[in-house]
């Protein structure tokens, strides 16, 4: 092989057989780039993209700064900019949660346009939503002055404190009630004043209470035993770090009341006036004979 | 529109939702609770006000009905979800908003928890949506987001303001912006479709004039698992939602392929083929192409699902001479049968949590959907006297199921909570079958 092309490159003495050769090179090369980049044009690389570029901003505009303002600060200008509305938060705790963050709708949604399959049918305006932050959150939170300190003022007064008594009314006869213990590292307990949002609690017991199975003793309780779990939510609404602060003494009891917790990940998104980044909860889990 | 539509197969169905009531709602009284006090354990629904969306008088009937429409919406939503007990808006027609801010008192009183309110004007783009949830008792705005889009995008924005309100209350999304496909009759051909979970926007995916059946959604909602006999023989085939393409997924050697099922992290998919007679389960790589048979059993090896752990899958085999559903480790390992009722048991469906299975069963000559508890072994019958129940899936929160009946005399799309309450039709155009839910 060698030794031909030898030959023809040594006859190539001859002008025109090295313009040849020449060409020829040069056509290789030119054939070679051409058909390395042409299946970047041949797969439709742009429809999908183009799709993806309509779903991003659906759920990157959460990460935009809105204009949420912080509890007690004043009022004015939205001084916190960590403060997203909620709902970019709820977004971001789907999205840390769920292995696909997509929103479902948009995906099934881009089926509209169905290139390959038939013939195109009528493609769809993408949904372009572009959902910012309210302007009445902005007025709330201008209003919100007023009411915070109001609500911090009540909190010492409210039963999270007295450690037995559900906070916001809601948990009634649930056997769930909170811990008045402090959080871990200074992070604020959701029982104090420092975090007067009672739905937020309220919600909290309600979805605790619904993810609780409790435990069957088979030879029954003679007595009623409590477990004290404690936990981190953040913003997110992302339970981290969930522990028996205090067991019962009642194997099942303690897991059971662990399993609520890691059951009940994610929780809905601190409230977005909220201005820190998480909140402590101990709840008590109390399970009585009959 | 489509609600309204809805509404009215609701009445027609009030009556055998009735009955079906009355059936399902006994739970095991056999149980005893043992020396434990089980205390409110039922969810108590969050009682809830919609305002109507405000728009200036100034706006156009475009506007004004896009505003209608969204209260619909997100009413419907809120209703469905089973979590809330949206308002009757009579109760609070009387109320009046000043100047954009709602009496949060007044609602309160009366009994509202929630109170959503927000408005629709105009924009260069389309509309302009603002959605907004306030605790009605600390008058605290709870969530709230401002979406903007085309008008016709106003029903999408809605159940996006749905999903909100769930989040915030629950931590996790519901159904709102989920989507189901289905199997539609069209013009002697079986056609996959796919329609909002409410059963507007139906859209036809396949319009091949061939038989198509089995749509499976892919975990991530973007694409769709299906059998199709374009050419000939049913053969896998894989539709993306992101380009609209259409790839034969068909392994070498696999012919007569049915059933497929993404696994949950949506690397695999589950089917069954008759590549040697008789019908085995398979496994395919969707990256690589290539599959691995996993049963290996005398008889038809059929209908595989997969666990939400991913390291089980459930099927249906004739290993033992009728129908029955079994359960195997995801290698095909460990194969131990489910329940035994009935004389003939297909389609079974994991729950998300994983605790459950639903399957159909043949009774009496007629398919019934039934769920299994896994922890307990116990059975319980969902559907009866209603014709034949096929194909159970459930939506992604675990809280319904959708399936397929001819209840009516021709097939349609029924969904229902997962004891059997709430049995409602989807009206479609056609004859529909083979459901299945989207994330």
């Amino acid at each position: 092989m060698t030794i031909k092309l030898r030959i023809a490159w040594g006859a190539g003495s001859d002008p025109t057989v090295m313009r040849m050769a020449a060409w020829s090179a040069v056509g290789h090369v030119i054939v070679i780039v051409v058909f390395s980049l042409l299946p970047r044009f041949t797969t439709p690389v742009a429809a999908p993209h183009a799709t993806i570029a309509e779903i991003v901003p659906a759920s990157a505009l959460f990460s935009a700064p809105p204009g949420g303002g912080k509890t007690g600060a004043s009022s004015s200008a939205p001084v916190e900019p960590p403060e997203e509305t909620p709902s970019q938060r709820a977004e971001a705790a789907r999205e840390a949660l769920k292995p696909a963050p997509k929103p479902p709708k948009e995906a099934p949604k881009e089926k509209k346009p169905a290139p390959s399959l038939e013939p195109p049918r009528t493609t769809k305006k993408k949904p372009a939503l572009e959902p910012e932050p309210p302007r009445s959150a902005r007025d709330d939170a201008e209003k919100r002055p007023e009411a915070s300190p109001e609500a911090s003022d009540d909190a010492p007064q409210s039963p999270a404190r007295s450690g037995k008594t559900p906070p916001g009314g809601a948990a009634g006869d649930s056997g769930i009630t909170f811990g008045g213990g402090p959080g871990p590292g200074g992070i604020p307990s959701i029982g104090s004043s420092a975090f007067p949002y009672d739905y937020y609690r309220a919600s909290l017991v309600a979805i605790l209470q619904s993810n609780w199975r409790r435990p069957v003793a088979p030879d029954g309780l003679r007595e009623t035993v409590t477990c004290r779990v404690q936990f981190t939510i953040l913003k997110t609404g992302i339970v981290q770090d969930p522990r028996i602060v205090q067991a019962s003494g009642n194997e099942a009891l303690d897991q059971s009341a662990l399993r609520a917790v890691y059951n009940s990940n994610p929780l809905p998104p601190l409230p977005f006036q909220y201005g820190q980044s998480s909140v402590s909860a101990e709840v008590v889990f109390e399970l009585t004979p009959d | 529109m489509t609600r309204r539509h809805r509404r009215t197969g609701f009445a027609l169905l009030a009556g055998l939702a009735a009955a079906t009531l009355l059936m399902a709602a006994p739970q095991d009284p056999n149980e005893p609770q043992i020396g434990l006090k089980i205390s409110g354990t039922a969810v108590r629904k969050i009682p809830i006000a919609i305002l109507p969306f405000q728009t200036s008088s100034s706006d156009s009937s475009a506007i004004r009905g896009a505003s209608d429409l969204i209260r619909t919406v997100i009413s419907g939503d809120l209703e469905y979800s089973g979590l809330f007990n949206v308002l009757p808006p009579s109760l609070y027609n009387a109320v009046t908003i000043v100047s954009g801010r709602v009496p949060l008192r007044d609602f309160a009183a009366l009994g509202a928890q929630g109170v959503v309110s927000g408005s629709v004007g105009r924009d260069a783009a389309g509309i302009v949506v603002e959605g907004l949830l306030s605790d009605s008792k600390s008058e605290a705005l709870v969530a709230g987001k401002r979406y903007r889009g085309d008008v016709a995008l106003a029903r999408d924005i809605a159940h996006r303001i749905s999903n909100d309100i769930t989040i915030a209350y629950t931590g996790r999304a519901g159904v709102s912006l989920s989507r189901i496909v289905m199997v539609g009759k069209v013009a002697g051909a079986k056609e996959i479709h796919v329609m909002d979970y409410d059963g507007a926007d139906i859209k036809q995916i396949t319009k091949n004039k061939s038989i198509n059946v089995s749509p499976a959604w892919s975990p991530d909602g973007k694409r769709l698992a299906f059998i199709s006999y374009r050419q000939g023989t049913p053969r896998l085939y894989v539709y993306s939602g992101d380009d609209g393409s259409l790839r034969d997924a068909t392994p070498p050697g696999s012919d007569l392929c049915v059933a497929p099922d993404w696994s949950p992290d949506g690397r695999f998919i589950a089917f069954s083929s008759a590549t040697s007679g008789e019908s085995e389960i398979f496994v395919l790589d969707v990256s690589t192409g290539r599959s691995r048979q996993i049963t290996f059993s005398k008889g038809a090896d059929t209908a595989p699902v997969w666990a939400p752990s991913g390291r089980e899958i459930a099927f249906t085999s004739d290993r033992s001479g009728r129908p029955m559903v079994y359960v195997m480790d995801a290698e095909g390992a460990n194969v131990r049968r489910l329940a035994s009722s009935g004389d003939y048991n297909d389609s079974p469906a994991w729950s998300p949590d994983g605790d459950k299975i639903a399957f159909a069963c043949q009774i009496d000559g007629r398919f019934d959907i039934l769920v299994y508890e896994i922890s307990t072994g116990r059975t319980q019958r969902l559907t009866q006297n209603s014709a034949n129940n096929e194909g159970p899936r459930w939506s992604h929160d675990g809280r319904h199921i959708v399936f397929s009946s001819n209840r009516t005399g021709s097939y349609r799309i029924y969904t229902m909570d997962p004891d059997g309450n709430r049995q409602e039709m989807i009206p479609t155009p056609f004859e529909a079958t083979m459901p299945d839910w989207s994330r």
